[in-house]
């Protein structure tokens, strides 16, 4: 049997949902489909579609003046968007013109990060895209008020980059560093979102905060954005299940502001501080252990470069840069700060290999990786890595080897060059306010490191969008 | 008090065509009736409108608003001498308004559901030709929506 289904939702909830309901229903009817809307109103969700409802209907009508929850079901399906009053004045219309709508998931507005990677995206690629997007402008903004606050009112002391307080430097600085907090929060919350809607935004969102603390987790860094990536799908998918529970109908409306909230923060960070504290502990005094054994032998200094290089990169401000980035910080407190000159190198590297690469093969790129660009370079400056976060995040296969080989380049080298950095801060920022013994070398390694990492992301993009050609 | 009364139709009111006017008689009509904030219950009229038209065709409306002070929704029916120029989606003048006030913070989803029931039921092509019919005769409409819907 021919059938349909369809979303509707209005302003107050009360008349133009039910209205709109009904009439696509029994026009629907009379052209014998089957039908089965639901209705998104003041007295919460009716008639909700099952994942096997979806399955069967030939195509979607959503007749909704406001945004809907739940789009992410009809993922495949043809979807037609329409007003309430579209559908109360020609539901007949709307039914004619549903079955050629556009399908949901294809060149969605939502999803504007384009992925030259695939034809067909992968829903995981989607939910993570989704995160991606919401993030970028917390980075952006969090990362340029760091840099300029620190390009400006920073001053270099054996304390790190130190700003005065009470100045508006200082404030600046605070501001970002609430940009780079709520990053987190944000990537995990609307990744879980595109997989189970607006339920699965607190239990990902808190979670992720969860994740990212030390204190609570009882580790020495938190997870940083490959915790709250993996965080966001645990919730999104353990939400997607709550909401396959069969419910009594009754207790519908507060399943998704009470239970399932409740059940999955307690959950996913029950999980987090039981499950992951321990081997994260484990893995940050393994990684030590394993720098200072390199560290004992001269000989090897090249290879503790290669290494404490590759471990900036590898989560940009998770607990393995995190270990690479104390180790350095120790070698300033010892007194030879040759490590924390090769951690120094490394840093920079990502977000400026990343932003340059964007204006080499342009077209390569899509309009929110280029505007993600000019920013990335400025943090990279400033010796801020996770300005390449939303590139990592984005597509991770081609920019982790390429920042990855990049990074470590750029801290072997300056292990070569014996570059020092009396700074526990690092990026050319550094080198220009006289923290480094040479700062052409400084600047050098750092060069070498980036040539290294954009050539090869370059080459992985340019072999994509051939294979993509070839099969076109 | 129910949330449908006889009282709360009134027949034949005489508003001229334009539109505001029309929700301000409406206004001014329940809140005497119902003690209610006439002030807030025009705005609350007119923000509904502003953000589409609430007439729905064949010379019908379903003017709604949420106010303060309520404990229940008020389900009322206004019919109008002449007809009144609504901007309705089939820009069909409006003779009939379908009027549902409702508390601003109604926990309770019976209320809700009941008034949705009656949103649907004004989908229903028979239901309106009975109202058109019956439209200058209060206890008839009263008998007809009554018969449709369970109200309370």
């Amino acid at each position: 049997m021919k059938k349909f289904v369809g979303i509707t939702k209005c302003p107050v909830g009360i008349a133009h949902t039910y209205m709109a309901a009904e009439k696509l229903q029994k026009a629907g009817q009379a052209r014998g489909y089957e039908v089965k809307i639901e209705t998104q109103g003041a007295s919460g969700v009716e008639d909700e579609l099952s994942a096997a409802d979806v399955a069967d209907a030939d195509f979607v009508i959503i007749a909704a003046d406001v945004a809907v929850d739940g789009e992410e079901r009809f993922n495949g399906k043809p979807v037609l968007y329409a007003k309430t009053a579209e559908a109360i004045k020609d539901a007949d219309m709307l039914i004619e013109k549903a079955p050629m709508a556009g399908i949901y998931g294809k060149n969605q507005p939502k999803t504007a990060v384009k992925q030259e990677d695939s034809h067909e995206q992968s829903p995981i690629i989607k939910q993570l895209l989704n995160g991606v997007s919401h993030m970028i402008p917390f980075v952006v903004v969090g990362g340029l008020f760091i840099a300029l606050s620190i390009a400006i009112g920073g001053h270099p002391t054996k304390a790190g980059m130190v700003i005065p307080p009470h100045t508006i430097w200082s404030s600046m600085n605070q501001i970002g560093t609430i940009g780079f907090t709520l990053m987190i929060p944000i990537l995990a919350g609307y990744i879980a979102y595109a997989i189970a809607g607006r339920a699965a935004l607190a239990p990902a969102m808190i979670s992720a905060m969860v994740a990212n603390n030390p204190d609570i987790l009882g580790t020495k860094a938190g997870t940083g954005f490959i915790g709250a990536i993996i965080v966001g799908f645990a919730a999104g998918y353990l939400v997607k299940w709550f909401n396959s529970w069969p419910v009594p109908k009754d207790l519908r409306p507060v399943m998704p502001i009470f239970v399932i909230p409740l059940l999955g923060v307690g959950i996913i960070s029950a999980i987090l501080i039981l499950v992951l504290g321990a081997p994260i502990s484990w893995l940050m005094t393994a990684l030590q252990d394993m720098l200072t054994a390199l560290s004992q032998n001269p000989e090897t200094s090249v290879i503790l470069g290669v290494v404490i290089g590759a471990m900036v990169a590898i989560d940009m401000g998770g607990p393995v840069n995190k270990v690479a980035f104390l180790f350095g910080v120790a070698s300033i407190t010892a007194g030879h700060p040759q490590i924390m000159g090769a951690v120094a190198c490394a840093v920079a590297v990502p977000p400026l290999a990343l932003g340059i690469a964007t204006f080499i093969r342009r077209d390569l790129y899509s309009e929110e990786e280029k505007s993600a660009g000019i920013p990335a370079i400025l943090m990279g400056l400033i010796g801020i890595t996770e300005g390449a976060i939303p590139f990592a995040t984005a597509n991770p296969k081609q920019v982790f080897p390429s920042i990855i080989a990049g990074s470590a380049v750029a801290s072997a080298v300056g292990m070569v060059f014996k570059i020092t950095d009396a700074v526990p801060h690092g990026g050319p920022i550094v080198g220009v306010l006289g923290a480094t013994n040479n700062i052409g070398l400084f600047f050098m390694s750092i060069l070498a490191g980036v040539i290294v990492a954009v050539a090869i992301l370059t080459t992985f993009k340019v072999r994509k969008a051939q294979k993509i050609q070839h099969a076109q | 008090m129910k949330t449908f009364e006889v009282d709360n139709i009134y027949t034949d009111i005489v508003v001229g065509d334009d539109k505001s006017t029309a929700l301000a008689t409406l206004a001014q009509l329940f809140a005497d009736k119902n003690g209610l904030d006439q002030a807030a219950l025009t705005a609350g009229f007119n923000a509904r409108e502003a953000e589409s038209t609430t007439g729905f065709g064949n010379g019908l409306a379903i003017p709604h608003a949420k106010v303060a002070g309520l404990t229940q929704p008020i389900v009322g029916i206004v019919t109008f001498n002449t007809e009144v120029n609504w901007q309705a989606l089939d820009e069909t003048p409006v003779a009939i308004a379908i009027v549902l006030i409702m508390p601003l913070d109604d926990p309770n989803k019976t209320h809700l559901r009941v008034l949705s029931k009656f949103a649907r039921k004004l989908m229903d092509d028979a239901f309106i030709h009975n109202l058109k019919q019956n439209q200058h005769d209060a206890m008839a409409l009263y008998t007809l929506v009554n018969d449709a819907i369970e109200f309370d």
